[in-house]
């Protein structure tokens, strides 16, 4: 790309109609809402997209990729990967999983049940199913006859690809307890890459698939013992917060668990659930 | 300080140049250049040097070239005049053998034509051939005369024989008319003679002359022959020379052009290869000079701007990662916020209880005391009218007693008429006494009535005044009840109002985290371009090999040699997690196959259908789809072409229910109704990869 074109696309100012209408495809479409102040976001966001697209106007671009065309040619997708925000870490708020390993599988292995399923909602490019599944398989190791299935899901189908790809730079495992390290992770041949990968044996204990958490779930209700949605809701609007707590909820075995990122709170939205640890949720019994 | 002199066109040599440790004499050139004033006796030299080193290329090579246009034309000049001596000689050989010869056969026709007309007069005795023979020995008079030997020797001897000749022949004309006129046959005989004698003379003269001509002509041959050929071979070493100069001439432009650019070049490819340590300076002044100090000058502003970009970047770098954690604290510092903020909601709820009973009880008080309020109320009006109703008790009571004390008359009189009517008043003296007796208990009760009534109506009196100050009393106390009640209530608008701005702070610590997670999102792509920026950059190398090392090594990080410097137990955020069994030592658990996940891993293969067993109790069918091309797949995934996407959202569709359908617009995305991605080529990734050490 040469300096005028540059300049070209820089100085491209998404409008404020332009951004109502990112606004209201995001709400209707992914529940996501968008302040007026995240318009500088969407601004930066999309000029990516008009790079690569070569559509240097914020108006052509979203009537291309707002069209049956640019459906049809995964624009569409590719523009809501460039306005979701996928942020996320290995053993990101660690109490969360403490709070797994410490209460919840123990209290799991007293009931009769040997299947513990678990499910990632908005799992981004994957770090948090395959932390849980690290944490999962070493209880296992400790209590033989535990078993486990990890769903893991976003709405984004790129970061669904690189979480299935599990190809991660060394830099978000720097901080990771090396036996950790060792026991699920393969490093590069080529010291250059500086990339880690998570082994098969775990790569295959997760499940991926592509979700829209405002629209239906393939599970039956009262199937999950533990759902993580964490961070996720922060980005809905109020009243899709509300649906989306309500049906993760009816996925939830009673006394099962459901995870919100720290600073969530969502016990206004549902009364079948209980706080019983900042931001972990229990369903009630019954 | 004097400057050595260098050669005007060579520059130094790049050894030189890039030799950083013979560099005292370049890095004092600037110095020199500001500060260095030199004593009046090295300037001129130092001018001198300026002068010859500020000469341009473009006039160096004028020079050069003049100076070989020069010498050429001098050679050219010099052999062109060789040149035309050698044709001069040659042609004047030429012609005059052309000449010689000519006269001499003019000479011999005219001198035949003279001697056969003399004949024939000899013969005739004809005046005509006399006049012929005469103008025969005229033209061949004229013929010498005219002849233009004029200045060579022999040529002179020939011309004076030839007079001699000439007026030889007049004098025989003279002879030969008056010998005519005479018929002297003998002496005319004689003279004829002399004639042939002297022609024989005459011929064998001009012979001479030929021959001595020939061989004078001959001689001058050689003499330019020889003139000829020195001057050829010297013409040729000039020539020669010249070329050679030339030669040398022209190398001198070539080697400074030649050299300069190889300078340059080197410059250019260090610089190309990111190499801006060395320091290099010309200390000449001609356009390569300047090419090579405007380098240098590039070379300068590039690295410090590169320098200031490199701590730009590496600032950036910082920012972002602080940015970053920044970004994560205020995250998860939403997380106290959040917790914090539930329980004083919590925590207000409950004081709204509180406050909500308090009020409650204060209006049950409010109502009870009004109530008592009413009570008390009716109680001092039933006092009142009690006391009234004493009061005429007491009333009545005076009228009691005054009807029992004219009773009591009236009985006594009555006993005193039944006393005079003695035996049948006997009996009614009875009833009088009775009457009597009554009328006097009559009074003393009445007395009695009316001391009880006096303390009554005085009791009541006092109960009436109790009354109304308990009255008052209790006025102020429900009032203070309702100020109470009224402030309960304030309290429980107040607490809604704070459980409202709880709510509020709530949802703001949700968009802060949100926000806080789109920067941390923001700030880690930073991190990337910068982080790509950096490598870009690192092609430069700005500082001495050394700094650059010990920099570098601080900044990189060795992975995974890292890992094991880093003691993650002790870190803050690490995951503690549970002490592997140690009598198995992990390193065993993978050689030798017995790790449990290998042999968990071993368990579902052998039962490949277990876990999708397991999935299916819960999972309800979903499109399953396989996106094969690595290239295709990794980076910038393309879904399947829409068609089969959408029957993939169909099937889904039991779930989906109708009014969700119906505002699907256009553009929806549904179709991602939890479609699970295999990728074919996952696995394949893997040899790029190995187990960590």
């Amino acid at each position: 790309m040469d300096y005028s074109e540059a300049v070209k696309i820089y100085s491209q100012q998404l409008s404020e109609t332009e951004f109502k209408r990112i606004q209201e495809f995001m709400l209707k479409q992914l529940g996501v809402k968008l302040n007026p102040i995240k318009i500088v976001m969407v601004n930066s966001r999309l000029i990516k997209r008009l790079k690569a697209t070569g559509i240097y106007n914020f108006k052509e671009y979203l009537d291309y990729a707002l069209s049956i065309q640019g459906k049809r040619d995964g624009e569409l997708e590719r523009m809501v990967d460039e306005l979701t925000t996928h942020k996320t870490e290995f053993f990101r708020e660690v109490e969360h999983f403490h709070f797994l390993r410490d209460i919840v599988l123990p209290e799991f292995v007293k009931g009769q049940n040997n299947l513990f399923q678990i499910w990632s909602a908005g799992c981004s490019t994957g770090e948090e199913a395959y932390t849980i599944a690290m944490l999962l398989n070493e209880f296992k190791l400790a209590n033989p006859g535990f078993n486990y299935s990890i769903f893991a899901s976003d709405v984004s189908n790129a970061v669904v690809v690189k979480a299935i790809r599990a190809i991660y730079s060394n830099r978000t495992v720097e901080e990771m307890d090396k036996r950790f390290l060792k026991r699920y992770f393969l490093v590069s041949r080529d010291n250059n890459e500086q990339k880690v990968r998570v082994v098969k044996e775990l790569r295959d204990k997760v499940q991926f698939s592509v979700q829209n958490l405002v629209d239906n779930y393939p599970f039956q209700n009262n199937s999950l013992d533990v759902i993580f949605c964490r961070n996720t809701l922060i980005y809905f609007a109020d009243s899709s917060k509300k649906k989306v707590v309500q049906k993760l909820t009816e996925k939830i075995k009673p006394g099962g668990y459901l995870f919100v990122g720290l600073s969530e709170t969502i016990s206004q939205y549902s009364t079948e659930i209980k706080q019983v640890s900042p931001s972990v949720y229990v369903k009630k019994q019954g | 300080m004097i400057l050595p002199l260098v050669e005007v066109f060579y520059t130094r040599n790049a050894d030189e140049i890039f030799d950083s440790n013979s560099c005292d004499f370049y890095e004092t050139i600037p110095h020199r250049r500001e500060n260095f004033h030199p004593p009046v006796g090295e300037l001129m030299e130092i001018h001198n040097f300026n002068n010859m080193k500020n000469l341009k290329i473009k006039f160096k090579l004028l020079i050069i070239f003049g100076t070989i246009v020069v010498l050429f034309a001098a050679v050219s000049f010099w052999g062109n005049k060789v040149h035309n001596r050698i044709n001069d000689g040659n042609f004047n050989v030429i012609s005059e053998h052309k000449a010689v010869n000519n006269l001499l056969s003019k000479l011999n026709i005219h001198l035949l034509d003279f001697n056969n007309s003399f004949l024939m007069f000899r013969q005739t005795g004809k005046n005509e051939d006399i006049e012929k023979a005469q103008a025969s020995l005229k033209t061949v008079r004229d013929l010498i005369e005219k002849s233009s030997f004029n200045d060579d020797v022999l040529v002179i001897g020939f011309r004076d024989y030839a007079e001699q000749t000439a007026g030889l022949y007049r004098d025989i004309t003279i002879d030969l008319n008056k010998l005519k006129k005479e018929n002297n046959e003998a002496q005319l005989l004689a003279l004829t003679g002399q004639v042939a004698s002297n022609i024989a003379t005459f011929y064998a003269a001009s012979n001479d002359f030929f021959k001595s001509n020939t061989l004078r002509l001959n001689e001058l041959e050689q003499q330019n022959l020889a003139y000829a050929n020195a001057q050829k071979n010297k013409l040729l070493y000039f020539q020669l020379g010249l070329i050679v100069l030339i030669l040398l001439l022209i190398t001198i432009p070539y080697r400074v052009v030649s050299k300069s650019t190889n300078d340059i070049l080197k410059i250019i490819q260090k610089i190309e290869n990111g190499d801006l340590t060395n320091d290099f300076k010309s200390d000449t002044h001609d356009e390569f000079g300047l090419i090579i100090n405007g380098l240098a000058e590039l070379q300068s502003k590039l690295k410090s701007m590169l320098g200031s970009l490199k701590s730009t970047t590496q600032n950036i770098f910082n920012a972002s990662s602080e940015f970053s954690t920044g970004a994560q604290t205020i995250s998860s510092g939403a997380n106290t916020q959040a917790a914090s903020s539930e329980e004083i909601s919590a925590a207000m709820e409950q004081i709204a209880e509180v406050f909500k009973s308090s009020s409650d009880n204060a209006a049950e008080t409010n109502r009870i005391a009004e109530k008592a309020f009413k009570g008390i109320q009716t109680g001092a009006s039933h006092v009142e009218s009690a006391l009234s109703v004493i009061e005429d008790i007491a009333e009545k009571n005076s009228i009691i007693s005054e009807i029992s004390y004219q009773t009591k008359i009236l009985s006594i009189n009555a006993s005193v008429e039944a006393a005079r009517a003695a035996e049948f008043g006997k009996s009614f003296a009875v009833v009088a006494e009775e009457v009597k007796k009554l009328a006097e208990n009559t009074q003393e009760s009445a007395l009695e009535i009316s001391s009880v009534s006096k303390e009554g109506v005085e009791l009541t009196r006092q109960s009436a005044s109790d009354l109304h100050n308990l009255v008052s009393e209790f006025q102020k106390t429900s009032e203070l009840i309702d100020q109470i009640a009224q402030a309960s209530q304030e309290h429980i608008l107040t607490i809604e109002q704070i459980n409202n701005s709880i709510q509020e702070f709530n949802n703001v610590t949700q968009q802060n985290a949100s926000s806080a997670e789109e920067l941390a999102a923001s700030s880690d792509d930073l991190l990337q371009f910068v982080e790509s920026l950096q490598s870009l950059m690192s092609v430069f190398r700005i500082e001495d090999a050394d700094t650059i090392t010990e920099s570098e090594k601080t900044e990189e990080t060795d992975f995974p040699e890292d890992f094991s410097t880093t003691d993650f137990q002790q870190e803050e955020q690490s995951y503690d997690f549970p002490e592997p069994d140690e009598t198995q030592p992990e390193e065993e658990q993978y050689i030798d196959g017995n790790s449990p996940i290998v042999e968990d891993y071993s368990e579902n293969e052998s039962e490949p259908d277990v876990r999708h067993e397991d999935v299916s109790k819960v999972l309800e069918p979903v499109e399953e789809m396989e996106i094969g091309e690595p290239e295709k797949t990794f980076d910038d995934t393309k879904m399947p072409d829409s068609e089969s996407v959408e029957t993939g959202g169909k099937a889904a569709e039991p779930l989906a229910n109708g009014d969700e359908e119906d505002e699907k617009t256009d553009w929806n995305i549904s179709h991602k109704k939890g479609i699970r991605i295999n990728l074919a080529d996952n696995d394949d990734y893997d040899d790029e990869f190995k187990e960590m050490k």
